[in-house]
């Protein structure tokens, strides 16, 4: 009882790594943007299928292969910017939300087209064993995602921090008309907004797909990534950090301890459920900012 | 610019407040009631299959436009309320024996109080916020449709009896037209009618800028849940005309794709107007009728996907039109509507 419970914390920190790593590219693409992004599961999606084509069907080596889906996506991302997103800037924030939603549901469709209903196992990318600490069993796999996920994120704080590009793009964040006026052209900082929303989901479709297998059903992932979001805070990096392992942990435990009450689902259900009570409690997410609005 | 028809002089309220003013306005409407009520006698059941669908899918959409086209709240829950609707007029008449038409108005009243429960994130959240709060809505109400097995059948569903009222059967695809025609008739309306009074007008205010609404002295709370209330009555109606149109209920019928299809529907017609709602069904109902045409013929290309394929093929064609209006047209097919009206009416000038 106690070791399963232990399991299922470890393995939901683990998860929830990867769901943090996915969630970042839709606080970084609101940030600067104001949009929020549906898109972020199908961007995982094409990830995921982009890798196993070249991995898998091409027989690229590892290496080449993860630096040509990663580019493929970096494009992606660039074309979602430029072809839809910046034609509705301006519009109701419905439009951006329909135009995401959409976009997901093509890129859901296209995924159908190229892998259909199954599953396209990948070739191994990471050691398959488990460890053994104690009593409590930890797969190899898991592990190393979620090393990769923390490796990813210190870069990814690093570059925001001191990078010349990172420090352009907090500064949209802060007010857009204050970065034009000092020179930045705030479209451009969009289309790199976007770019690391495609490599963040890229990465983690390679990582989550290496173990799962590449199926369309990836993409539901961005959505729990969403609830992450919103339950960390739309702004809020941090909390992000801090509630995608929280959220993998609940639902783990919810699916190991509450399913067999009630009969399965749960897992899918819990975390909305949360985020619902923690919207009416705080409605900017536990470590968002609060808008003061004026007339 | 709304312009009304040549020679239109309104010397009273009663003129001024007429929805058809002129006698074409209202030969054009018997033309067309009678055209709707008589297809029945011509029309092969396919016709008749497809109006009635669109008939309530229209009545859905309307409910989802007072709420997101007139006041502003975004919900990404409609198919779930819609579900509500239908699972508790089911129930309702199975197992309580109710009539079929007061089992109806139960369902849509009982899905009314479902949405406002879900619409209490909105005193306290706008815009995504909003959004996130009705789509955890749906997928929670999904849950109970799949897993509540003892009443709603799990996934096995429910079968519907048809329904009857004064003695009439509701059970060949002629009557079942008719009955559904008649509550999208109502549905129209109501909707119109309701659009054109204080709620109406409050909630358009709430749309434009709740702070402002606020301070004129509306009660932005009360008109914010009271227009989930109707959107949701709306979709419990739109569900129950369903149930006993289609005859089998399961939660694969209201999924978060149909509520995300509603607000696709509502954005290609038109937001914030009662045409646009009509249009846009009509649109994408054929295009999901075009899809199904030409997914045969491209299934060749594509082997080994069955039913998959037609899937995918309508949810990248709804995908692609949503994005194409979006940016090409915003304010949808009734903007294109109203300019040609306007056209008409000035003719031989052009302003």
């Amino acid at each position: 009882m106690l070791m399963s419970v232990a399991e299922g914390i470890i393995s939901g920190i683990m998860i929830g790594g990867v769901y943090s790593l996915v969630a970042l590219g839709i606080v970084v693409v609101f940030k600067s943007t104001r949009v929020i992004t549906f898109t972020q599961g199908g961007l995982l999606l094409m990830g995921a299928i982009t890798g196993w084509a070249l991995l898998g069907p091409a027989g690229l080596p590892v290496g080449l292969g993860v630096v040509l889906t990663l580019a493929a996506c970096a494009f992606l991302g660039m074309c979602l910017d430029r072809f839809t997103l910046r034609p509705i800037i301006g519009q109701p924030i419905l439009a951006s939300i329909m135009v995401t939603i959409a976009l997901a549901w093509l890129f859901d469709s296209v995924g159908t087209l190229i892998i259909g209903g199954g599953l396209r196992p990948y070739p191994p990318l990471l050691p398959h064993g488990t460890y053994k600490w104690g009593r409590v069993y930890i797969s190899q796999s898991l592990l190393l995602q979620f090393i990769i996920a923390v490796l990813l994120f210190i870069a990814f704080t690093l570059f925001y921090k001191y990078g010349r590009l990172g420090l352009a793009m907090r500064g949209t964040a802060e007010d857009h008309t204050v970065v034009q006026s000092l020179g930045i052209k705030v479209t451009n900082i969009f289309s790199y907004s976007w770019v690391i929303a495609a490599l963040s989901g890229g990465v983690s479709g390679i990582l989550l797909a290496s173990t799962l297998g590449a199926t369309v059903g990836l993409s539901g992932i961005g959505m729990k990534a969403l609830v992450v979001v919103l339950i960390g805070g739309m702004e809020s990096i941090p909390g992000v950090i801090l509630m995608g392992p929280i959220i993998g942990i609940l639902e783990n435990l919810s699916i190991q301890f509450l399913d067999p009450l009630v009969g399965g689902g749960l897992g899918e259900v819990v975390p909305y459920a949360v985020m619902l009570i923690v919207l009416l409690v705080k409605p900017y997410g536990l470590f968002g900012l609060k808008r003061i609005e004026r007339i | 610019m709304h312009w009304v028809p040549c020679g239109t002089y309104n010397v009273n309220y009663r003129q001024d407040f007429a929805i058809f003013r002129t006698k074409p306005h209202w030969i054009s409407l018997v033309v067309f009631l009678l055209i709707l009520f008589t297809l029945p006698f011509y029309c092969s059941r396919y016709m008749l299959a497809l109006l009635s669908t669109i008939g309530i899918t229209i009545i859905a959409v309307q409910g989802l436009g007072i709420l997101t086209g007139y006041g502003g709240q975004i919900s990404i829950g409609q198919a779930a309320f819609m579900g509500t609707g239908a699972y508790l007029s089911v129930i309702l008449m199975q197992r309580f024996d109710f009539p079929f038409l007061l089992a109806l108005f139960s369902a849509g009243i009982g899905s009314g109080l479902v949405g406002v429960v879900f619409g209490l994130p909105a005193l306290r959240i706008k815009g995504f916020y909003l959004a996130m709060s009705t789509l955890a809505a749906q997928l929670i109400l999904g849950w109970f449709f799949l897993h509540l097995r003892g009443i709603t059948g799990g996934t096995e569903g429910l079968h519907v009896e048809h329904a009857s009222f004064a003695g009439i059967t509701f059970n060949t695809p002629q009557n079942k037209y008719w009955l559904v025609m008649v509550f999208t008739l109502l549905a129209i309306f109501f909707a119109k009618n309701l659009m054109r009074t204080k709620v109406g007008r409050a909630l358009v205010a709430i749309r434009d800028n709740d702070l402002a609404a606020k301070v004129m002295g509306i009660e932005v709370a009360l008109y914010k849940l009271l227009a989930f209330f109707i959107s949701c009555f709306f979709a419990g109606i739109a569900g129950a005309v369903y149930a006993h149109y289609i005859g089998f209920i399961s939660p694969v019928q209201f999924t978060l794709q149909d509520s995300i299809l509603y607000l696709g529907i509502l954005i290609v017609g038109g937001m914030g107007s009662i045409m646009g709602a009509i249009f846009g069904t009509v649109f994408m109902k054929l295009i999901e009728e075009f899809v199904f045409v030409i997914s045969p013929m491209l299934a060749t290309w594509f082997p080994g996907f069955g039913a998959q394929f037609f899937a995918a093929l309508s949810l990248a064609f709804y995908a692609i039109i949503i994005i194409l209006f979006l940016v090409f047209e915003p304010r949808g097919i009734n903007h294109l509507w109203v300019v040609l009206k306007n056209r008409y009416r000035l003719y031989p000038f052009s302003h």
